[in-house]
């Protein structure tokens, strides 16, 4: 009698350490996929805000450089100096001829417009910076809504690089975007 | 002392028989625990395997919903009844919208040439004007109703030369 109560003591023992080992199994698993589910979710997510982002730069540019500014004031040796009409693109054109004449010139004005026509295009959710560089001169033109350089830029961003002619020479008109 | 009946002094030989039995009940009552943890594991499992087929759908068509507000947003933007044409060779500007063309825009025209899977309400809001465009159904008030919304940038040609940053944006649903 008494070896047979044992006996069932141990069965049943026995069958709840299984259950538990059942149990610890399917944590496991269920564990094992809802992070798989998760992490297919967010690589999907990031491959398709890649290609969507490097296309939105893209049409960010394209139409930036087509806007119209002006007609902007801006001082030149003392003299005031109207500017008609003119794009973007020629307005940022302008910046740089100024900077390359040597002129004592206030081009804060054509900066600013240039600015605000990207910032009126670009969404909130991204901050941005525009880099003139041209081939043989070594002092870039560089423009962003967050004070700062480059370097201060963010380590994941989407570009779309046009060609620049300003000054006589040949360079690249770069649009940088991070979050 | 006090006398009990005797009844209550020594129980009845079934009850006797039930109170003092190892075999029957006492056996199925030891595998309870077992049990009751064996249901518990496959209830967390079902709820996992639940949850997760309901995340996956979820973001299969959030992703079909996104994809398809995003060539929605690409062919209008190229949409030729709406753009504004070159000045020497008169081919559609891809992103330059005509608001003369915007203003008279037939809506029934609109679906039918771009043809979306999906409700749709598509703006053009001219960043400098503040003048907004609105084309489609209006966007559900309940939050729940799972949408998209994609925006990008373009262009508003007016006459005379002037060109005025614009937003497009696509909500769909």
């Amino acid at each position: 009698m008494t070896k047979s109560r044992f006996s069932r003591q141990r069965k049943g023992v026995s069958a709840l350490f299984d259950a538990l080992v059942f149990f610890v199994i399917l944590l496991v698993a269920s564990g094992v996929l809802m992070l798989a589910v998760t992490s297919i979710a967010a690589s999907t997510a990031e491959s398709d805000s890649t290609r969507e982002l490097g296309r939105y730069a893209s049409e960010v540019q394209a139409s930036a450089l087509v806007c119209t500014v002006g007609p902007q004031n801006c001082t030149v040796n003392g003299s005031e100096v109207t500017m008609g009409l003119m794009s973007v693109m020629k307005c940022i054109v302008t910046i740089i001829d100024i900077r390359l004449s040597g002129n004592m010139c206030l081009i804060s004005n054509l900066t600013s417009v240039v600015l605000t026509t990207y910032s009126l295009l670009i969404n909130n959710r991204f901050h941005f910076a525009v880099l003139a560089e041209l081939d043989d001169n070594g002092s870039p033109f560089f423009l962003s809504d967050s004070a700062g350089s480059t370097a201060q830029m963010g380590r994941v961003r989407w570009t779309n690089a046009v060609p620049l002619h300003a000054g006589g020479s040949e360079g690249t008109l770069t649009l940088f975007l991070w979050r | 002392m006090r006398n009990f009946p005797r009844s209550l002094k020594r129980p009845h030989p079934r009850a006797r028989r039930f109170r003092d039995d190892t075999e029957g009940a006492g056996g199925m009552m030891e595998e309870l625990p077992a049990f009751t943890v064996v249901v518990i594991a496959l209830s967390v499992f079902i709820t996992a395997t639940y949850n997760a087929t309901i995340s996956f759908g979820e973001m299969t068509n959030a992703t079909s919903l996104g994809e398809d507000a995003s060539s929605y947003l690409r062919a209008f933007r190229s949409y030729e009844n709406v753009l504004e044409r070159g000045r020497y060779t008169q081919e559609p500007l891809t992103g330059q919208f005509d608001p003369a063309k915007l203003d008279c825009l037939d809506p029934a025209a609109l679906r039918r040439d771009l043809n979306p899977r999906h409700p749709f309400n598509v703006t053009v809001e001219d960043a400098i004007a503040n003048v907004t465009w609105s084309f489609g159904e209006r966007p559900p008030s309940d939050p729940a109703t799972p949408r998209v919304q994609e925006s990008t940038a373009a262009v508003i040609a007016l006459y005379g030369g002037e060109r005025h940053p614009a937003v497009l944006s696509v909500v769909m649903w």
